[in-house]
């Protein structure tokens, strides 16, 4: 076999490059894996690994890639036979049957006349004789050799060979120490995990993981370019192309080969090249998850059938109801459950909520259902993978037409009034919030870009615009929130947002209006509040500011939200009016009473520490003089006894202005790690600005 | 040289124990040995170096036992051993078949396999052989079987325990017949606790009080850090100072080979080698739902070898342990465990605490004081158990 052709459920048939050219994630597990087999080689250590995952996480792959790498290095294959057992080595219920399966595996990959006899004639031998003149048989075709057996389901050998046949192996192992082991499981199994077993303790074991949205994203683009789909790998780039992979990674649960099978839909738009693949493909899936279902117990069983039922996650009381079994039972069965992959929980307080891992698994109770009902998962499907705007038009489109599109277009768009839930958009709003946590701006901006592209609302532009403008990426911020205003006039954060981009701008005329009219819509808007405030102080002089500030900050609650808000306005103000007193300058000190009063006032001493904090780093840029620098740190060191809060902003002004005047880095180390770390940032970043041309 | 937690290591990968065998070698010298030690210790490591290089005039025979069921089966791997030996030398194993032809009235060519019509003859077989194999060469005999108490145990379910007794037996009667005949017994299962379940059904004897009882213990320290070093060499991870980081390993796993070695495994799938990260690979096995390093089977073993009335005294000796800091004498724990449970049982508790001492749980210090044998131990129980407050 050789080129792209990529198997769904048989990767053993796929060509070495192939193999190699959509393996994402485990690069590190094989190259270990390798490494492992050739030390068992040219040593008498012998190194035996299980992989563990559910059906589908890419346990063939690994080994089928594996195999190739061992066979096709020279040097190692000459050391070594390989006995690649493969997943239906079915009906293996004893040691013989292992030795035998081997025997025929190295029969088959290395054409050996004289072994294929000796094994035919073992079939004259009693079992007993059998299975020691088959051990005797192979340890003499082995020779200096290594074996290095590859089996799929180890579990199922096991399970069969019963724990006779396990202590039998074990026995030879540890006689000839010939063998290293590479095998797989779905899950962990009482032959290696009890410990009474022979086996205890002796694989290294690695529980293979299921992948994350960006590894989703690395198998699909290479799975495009293994077909040359170059078309395809530019649209998986773009944020329609990323809205459809999360879309599949919601119904795929990190499943492996459902993205495999799902890469050939993710260009496709019209409803009627969707349908009749999309069926087919569920057809060609139904078997595998039947045969999943047919893995578990009858009351595990019941337990999925359950949760295919219901689309939410349900408490673990609200399934031992339904099964009729009790709390302790089915708790015991969803760990298993879980283990094995098949759902996952949340917790939330001290419950314990399950769903399916896989939402894909509810074709198993899909089918059973009414043939003439359209398919609840496709309709799920439709949901993900066309936005509200996209179904309705489609389905007026289609009414025209009738047939099997209107069916599913119809439950489509009633699906999507019943439930204002999509889990996509779920998904980006927390990789939004957490990417913005993280700094990391630019993934942030893709999440934004996704929403767009999945229901495109005001809010996701103005999230768009906030990601943008962190990244100092002020003009395409700028578009964004006028987007956002433009899809929605009267949304206060769109305004908000517009403002915040104009005082980075620093137009301050542009912010003050943008944020009256974000103050129109809510009165109370405390970051808007603030806001105007800086802008009216820069705009319209220290007294209007003043009272602006005093109201923003009599107005708004405590919260962190808040206390950063104030803090951009404190620090607006004293960069407009301070940074360039001179320690003479009565009015200045005048005016830094009256802020640390209305701050003292107003309880909001610590909005006002980070305020100065940040502007005391900003001292160190080149737009302040030295002087300036001393005269600030001057000015409020004076103030340090009366507000004994300032001792850490005036431990940064300090710094920031003897590195200034010396430009000595050791200065900086005056000052603890996590303060240090906010003046060496703006350094860098003043030293890269100058850096560029 | 690569970590290889739970494989089978080359005997030049053994390290740290040349100390231990050469004592073991020094006992073979006098008596049989039973080579005892906690699970995952590296009892078989042991046995892998022993087997590399017996001393001059020693002929060691080592065999796997685990697989077999009945006297038979175990005679017959005995004699193939056996023939396996001689048939290199040009001999064979003559009493043996001497007596085969004896038993079925037939001249016996080439003995595959010992028919079952022979079975109830199985110890005068196995005298056969030994005889053989002692007469045959000048060397000392030392039968090196590992995993002879799972074979006991099976032999038991197959045969009964009056079967399982009288191999003991038997074992005991070779030794004593053949002066230079040594065995060295170990295994994964102790052995004491097959022979206390043989007591249990009225077997008298102590068939290894002519033994010398070794226990396999951790590294020590240096020992320990040389193997650290060497597996992280072996790995080119490079990070951390790497001497600092193979004491941090040894220290952080009470020195056992085994958790060395798959602290260092897990180290190189994460590309790292710093010591917060050997801190956080230790904590995360004490608390993995996975159990990778197996440390459950020290709760779950006691279900099995502890009776009812010892399990509860076994549990709350342990729970009170833990969560001392410095070890306690008897009186001191005895107090700690009236605390939580109500006893009288002054007897039964100091049974109870040799039971764990014997089973590797606990040990005694200079003082005679007891703590846990491995603090590693000590912290798995305290979060499996839920006394980590």
């Amino acid at each position: 076999m050789s080129g792209s052709f990529h198997s769904h459920f048989t990767p053993s048939l796929m060509s070495a490059e192939a193999l190699e050219a959509v393996f994402v994630q485990r690069h590190t597990l094989a190259g270990r894996l390798v490494d492992l087999v050739r030390e068992s080689t040219t040593g008498k250590a012998r190194h035996h690994s299980l992989l563990i995952g559910p059906r589908g996480i890419g346990k063939t792959h690994l080994i089928s890639l594996l195999y190739h790498r061992v066979v096709g290095d020279q040097d190692l294959s000459s050391k070594l036979r390989v006995a690649w057992l493969r997943e239906e080595e079915w009906g293996v219920s004893s040691f013989l049957d292992l030795l035998l399966r081997i025997a025929r595996a190295l029969d088959a990959e290395y054409g050996d006349a004289s072994l294929a006899a000796q094994t035919e004639a073992l079939f004259e031998l009693s079992p007993p004789e059998a299975q020691e003149a088959a051990a005797e048989m192979l340890e003499a075709y082995l020779g200096d050799r290594t074996l290095l057996l590859l089996t799929e389901n180890l579990d199922d050998i096991f399970r069969g060979m019963g724990t006779d046949g396990q202590q039998r192996l074990r026995a030879h192992l540890q006689d000839n120490a010939t063998w290293s082991i590479v095998a797989t499981s779905q899950t962990l199994f009482g032959g290696v995990s009890l410990r009474k077993s022979p086996f205890y303790g002796f694989f290294r074991i690695q529980h293979l993981q299921e992948l994350s949205l960006e590894e989703a994203r690395e198998l699909l683009s290479r799975i495009a370019s293994s077909a040359g789909d170059e078309d395809l790998v530019a649209y998986l780039g773009t944020p329609m192309g990323r809205a459809r992979i999360r879309a599949v990674h919601h119904l795929a649960g990190g499943n492996h080969r459902v993205y495999v099978i799902f890469s050939r839909f993710l260009t496709r738009d019209a409803l009627d090249q969707l349908v009749e693949p999309f069926l087919c493909m569920l057809d060609e899936l139904t078997p595998y998850y039947q045969e999943r279902m047919k893995f578990i117990s009858v009351q595990q069983r019941k337990i999925v059938e359950l949760l295919c039922n219901t689309r939410p996650a349900i408490p673990v009381k609200e399934i031992a109801k339904r099964c009729f079994v009790t709390h302790q039972v089915a708790s015991g069965q969803l760990k298993q459950l879980r283990d094995r992959g098949y759902v996952r929980s949340v917790k939330v307080g001290r419950e314990s909520y399950y769903e399916l891992r896989e939402p894909l698994m509810r074709l198993c109770v899909d089918v059973k259902r009414d043939r003439a009902a359209p398919i609840r998962l496709f309709v799920d499907f439709l949901r993900l993978w066309y936005t509200r705007v996209e179904l309705k038009g489609m389905l007026e489109g289609a009414l025209n037409h009738g047939g099997l599109e209107v069916l599913y277009l119809t439950a489509a768009v009633e699906d999507e009034g019943e439930s204002s839930s999509d889990p996509r958009v779920d998904a980006c709003l927390e990789d939004f919030d957490n990417h913005m946590r993280t700094a990391e701006f630019e993934l942030a901006t893709d999440a934004a870009e996704e929403l767009i592209a999945i229901r495109g609302e005001a809010q996701d532009f103005v999230r768009q615009s906030r990601a943008l403008l962190a990244r100092d990426d002020i003009e395409s911020s700028l578009r964004a929130a006028e987007d956002a205003i433009d899809r929605e006039a009267t949304l206060v954060e769109g305004w908000t947002q517009l403002s915040l981009v104009r005082t980075k701008q620093q137009d301050w005329q542009a912010a003050l209006k943008s944020s009256q009219k974000a103050l129109e819509l809510a009165p109370d808007h405390s970051v808007s509040l603030f806001i105007a405030a800086s802008a009216n102080l820069l705009v319209r002089g220290w007294e209007e500011g003043c009272v602006a500030l005093n109201r923003a900050l009599q107005v708004s609650d405590s919260t962190q939200a808040n206390d950063m808000a104030s803090a951009v306005a404190v620090t607006a103000l004293f960069a407009s009016r301070l940074l360039t007193p001179t320690t003479n300058d009565a009015e200045t000190r005048k005016r830094r009473d009256e802020i640390l009063e209305l701050a003292r006032n107003t309880k909001r001493e610590a909005a006002l520490e980070i305020g100065i904090g940040l502007l005391s780093a900003v001292l160190v840029s080149p737009a302040v003089s030295v002087e300036t620098a001393k005269a600030w740190t001057l000015l409020w060191t004076e103030a340090a006894e009366a507000y004994p809060f300032l001792a850490r902003c005036i431990r940064t002004a300090g710094v920031a202005y003897r590195w200034k005047r010396d430009q000595e880095r050791s200065v900086l180390l005056e000052l603890p790690a996590e303060e240090r770390l906010l003046l060496e940032r703006t350094i860098e970043q003043i030293q890269q600005r100058e850096s560029d041309p | 040289m690569k970590a290889n937690p739970g494989g089978q290591l080359a005997a030049h990968e053994v390290l740290g124990r040349d100390d231990l065998i050469a004592r073991i070698w020094r006992s073979l010298e006098r008596q049989s040995v039973v080579l005892g030690g906690e699970r995952r210790m590296g009892k078989t490591s042991v046995i892998v170096k022993m087997r590399s290089s017996p001393p001059k005039g020693k002929l060691l025979l080592y065999r796997d036992l685990e697989g077999l069921r009945t006297p038979l089966e175990f005679v017959q791997r005995v004699f193939r051993d056996t023939e396996s030996y001689l048939s290199a030398r040009r001999k064979s194993a003559e009493r043996v078949r001497e007596l085969l032809r004896h038993l079925q009235g037939a001249e016996v060519a080439k003995v595959f396999r010992f028919p079952d019509s022979v079975a109830r003859h199985w110890k005068a077989l196995l005298s056969a052989t030994i005889e053989d194999l002692v007469t045959h060469q000048d060397n000392d005999v030392i039968l090196l079987w590992d995993e002879l108490p799972l074979m006991l145990f099976n032999v038991k379910e197959t045969e009964g325990e009056a079967t399982a007794m009288e191999l003991l037996d038997a074992l005991r009667e070779l030794r004593q017949n053949h002066p230079a005949l040594r065995m060295v017994f170990t295994g994964s299962v102790g052995l004491h606790n097959v022979i206390a379940s043989l007591k249990r059904s009225g077997y008298a004897n102590d068939p290894t009080n002519d033994m010398d009882m070794i226990d396999v213990p951790p590294l020590d320290h240096a020992e320990a850090r040389k193997l650290a070093i060497r597996l992280l060499e072996g790995e080119g991870l490079v990070g951390d100072d790497r001497e600092e980081l193979a004491d941090i390993i040894a220290e952080s796993v009470d020195c056992v080979p085994f958790f060395i070695h798959h602290v260092v495994d897990q180290l190189v799938l994460t590309h790292t080698a710093d010591v917060d990260q050997v801190d956080q690979i230790v904590s995360n096995a004490l608390l993995d739902a996975d159990d990778r390093w197996h440390l459950m089977h020290y709760r779950e073993r006691m279900g099995t070898y502890y009776e009812s009335d010892e399990l509860p005294l076994a549990l709350g000796l342990l729970d009170a342990l833990c969560t001392t800091d410095a070890p306690s004498s008897f009186p001191e724990l005895y107090d700690l465990l009236k605390a939580q449970m109500e006893t009288d049982d002054r007897e039964g508790v100091l049974s109870v605490l040799g039971l764990l001492q014997r089973d590797h749980y606990l040990s005694r210090d200079s003082a005679g004081r007891f703590q846990f044998s491995l603090g590693l131990i000590r912290r798995f129980w305290r979060h499996h158990r839920g006394l980590e407050g």
